[in-house]
């Protein structure tokens, strides 16, 4: 997939994970505000009511789910930077060092 | 009702009905023709109900008759069609009951049973019928209310724990860590490959171990739990084959990453160690069930491979810096295989590299330090022995261009002894090869093998001079 359509694919879910979210909390404020209706209408309502509450949520979650992406996307896709040369003064100061060793080493066949 | 008798002046009503007509009337009102008398007419005539009726049927002009009988027409003619309704109902469901009763017009006009009928209950709303549905959409939004409220709390500590998460990811990340996404098998997730692949390593452990988001969101790492916790230990002994001490690096890190890096880094250490022990042999390298065993100075090394909690014991300076030397030489091999890798690829050639496994040299530089020092002392001692009045001076020289010339050069001892003629002894180590002991004197150069040759080749000097 290239970047384009990965970046086209993530505004797809944000707009549709937003717009869920919207329009669930919408019918919430609308049912909950009507009043005079028959039994099953109500039932039905009930139902409704509920299930907004849970879409509501899931596009939360989905809107997460969206953040995690892009975080691993941006934090596994970059470039591993190499680590840095040693510097003149670093290298001399690893022979100096190896050299003490070596040093230490064959005096102790004295 | 009651029918008059006298003929009807309207000549159209009294055409219409027929004469049987009249007379089944005249029938059911008298009774029998056979019981009609003269006199009984007579009386019929003369009664004072018609004498009653008289007035009556003067009073009645002729307008309404007209209409009251126009009425009854009416009355006739919608009972009919109510008869015709009925019957085309019942023959719905009783063709034959229905039939029977239907007028002949309505037979031909509509097929029998082709009306049918139900009852139709209207439903009756009243205010009384919602409360109940008002009581369940209570309910359902102090349900979804506390569903919601719940949720945030949750999906607030999920943002903060993925959030934290994600923060030590991308430090592990930046500190040089491999982290990869797999998507099928056992190691399905983040992986961190913490072992040595890319430096050319080819021990078996794979190196890769799992990142999971902890219960506080924290990276959590986890390897295979077989780890084992031991480290590469050097023993140094004395002549007589005591203890002088040990010395080790410990692998203990601050993350646990960094401490299955160690250990795994161990693992391979001894693995490679005992590998190019196996190579050692001609110079007194053994390996005694899992124990490397090599002369040093005066008595011998040990190199091991424990736990690390086993690992006791006082320490010996000179085992230690062994230990520290052996884990650096590893190290050496590894960023110059990292930075091969790196390069950019040599042209493909035809001829094929070998599969074997590289063997790499980790304790020769070691051993030819070691060895080449004893010898240069040796040769010292030798001189003042056999040349007592002589001025010995010795000195010893380590490569120091690079890196690597200080670890795998071989170290050179020059020994000048001064007599009445100078004698020069390059003193070689054993491990390299050609001969260990080049000594000139007056232009002429000896290659010596080992320190019995040199001690002939200094005698007959001695002599000489």
């Amino acid at each position: 997939m290239s970047n384009a359509q990965r970046a086209q694919t993530f505004l797809q879910h944000i707009d549709q994970a937003t717009e869920r979210l919207l329009s669930r909390q919408l019918a919430l404020v609308r049912i909950a505000a009507e009043q005079e209706k028959d039994t099953p209408t109500m039932a039905v309502e009930t139902a409704e009511i509920e299930a907004s509450a849970t879409s509501i949520v899931r596009a939360v979650e989905d809107l997460l789910v969206v953040t995690r992406s892009l975080k691993e996307a941006w934090i596994l896709g970059q470039i591993r930077q190499d680590l840095p040369e040693p510097t003149e003064d670093e290298i001399q100061n690893r022979k100096d060092a190896l050299k003490q060793v070596f040093e230490a080493i064959s005096k102790q066949s004295g | 009702m009651r029918i008059s008798l006298e003929p009807m002046d309207d000549p159209e009503v009294t055409q219409k009905v027929p004469l049987g007509e009249q007379i089944r009337r005249i029938t059911q009102e008298k009774g029998s023709f056979a019981n009609l008398t003269e006199e009984g007419l007579a009386e019929d005539i003369q009664s004072p109900v018609e004498t009653e009726e008289k007035p009556a049927e003067e009073g009645l002009e002729e307008g309404p008759r007209q209409k009251l009988i126009a009425a009854v027409r009416s009355a006739l003619n919608e009972s009919a069609l109510s008869l015709d309704f009925v019957s085309l109902l019942i023959s719905g469901l009783r063709p034959q009951s229905g039939a029977s009763s239907m007028s002949p017009a309505l037979k031909r006009q509509v097929p029998i049973g082709t009306l049918g009928c139900d009852t139709i209950k209207k439903e009756q709303t009243s205010i009384n019928k919602t409360r109940p549905g008002a009581g369940w959409k209570l309910i359902a939004l102090e349900n979804a209310s506390k569903h919601l409220r719940g949720s945030s709390v949750r999906l607030q500590g999920e943002a903060e724990k993925e959030a934290r998460f994600w923060n030590e990811l991308l430090q592990t990340v930046m500190g040089g860590e491999v982290v990869v996404k797999t998507n099928r098998g056992k190691m399905k997730g983040l992986n961190v490959k913490y072992g040595f692949e890319e430096s050319g390593s080819t021990y078996f452990g794979t190196g890769t171990g799992k990142l999971i988001r902890g219960a506080d969101g924290s990276v959590v790492f986890k390897t295979k739990s077989t780890q084992e916790k031991k480290i590469v230990r050097v023993r140094s002994f004395s002549g007589d084959g005591e203890e002088v001490g040990c010395g080790f690096i410990g692998a203990e890190a601050q993350t646990e990453l960094q401490t299955a890096r160690n250990y795994l880094f161990e693992e391979e250490l001894f693995f490679l160690l005992q590998q190019e022990a196996r190579t050692l042999g001609a110079y007194r390298v053994l390996l005694e069930s899992d124990t490397i065993v090599c002369e040093s100075f005066e008595g011998r090394l040990e190199i091991d491979f424990v736990e690390e909690s086993m690992a006791l014991g006082p320490k010996d300076q000179l085992a230690q810096l062994l230990c520290a030397l052996l884990h650096l030489i590893l190290c050496y091999y590894y960023s110059e295989n990292l930075k091969k890798q790196q390069s950019t690829p040599e042209p493909l050639e035809s001829t094929k590299k070998s599969d074997q496994p590289r063997i790499y040299s980790i304790l020769r530089p070691l051993l030819s330090h070691m060895h080449q020092a004893k010898l240069a002392a040796r040769a010292v001692r030798l001189a003042e022995m056999i040349l007592p009045n002589s001025k010995i001076d010795s000195t010893r020289s380590i490569a120091d261009e690079t890196v690597s010339d200080i670890l795998f050069t071989p170290p050179e001892s020059h020994v000048r002894i001064t007599a009445e003629t100078e004698i020069n002894v390059l003193v070689r180590s054993p491990l390299s090869p050609g001969a260990v002991f080049i000594a000139r004197c007056d232009g002429f150069k000896a290659e010596l093998y080992d320190l019995t040759e040199l001690e002939m080749w200094l005698k007959g000097k001695a002599l000489a001079s």
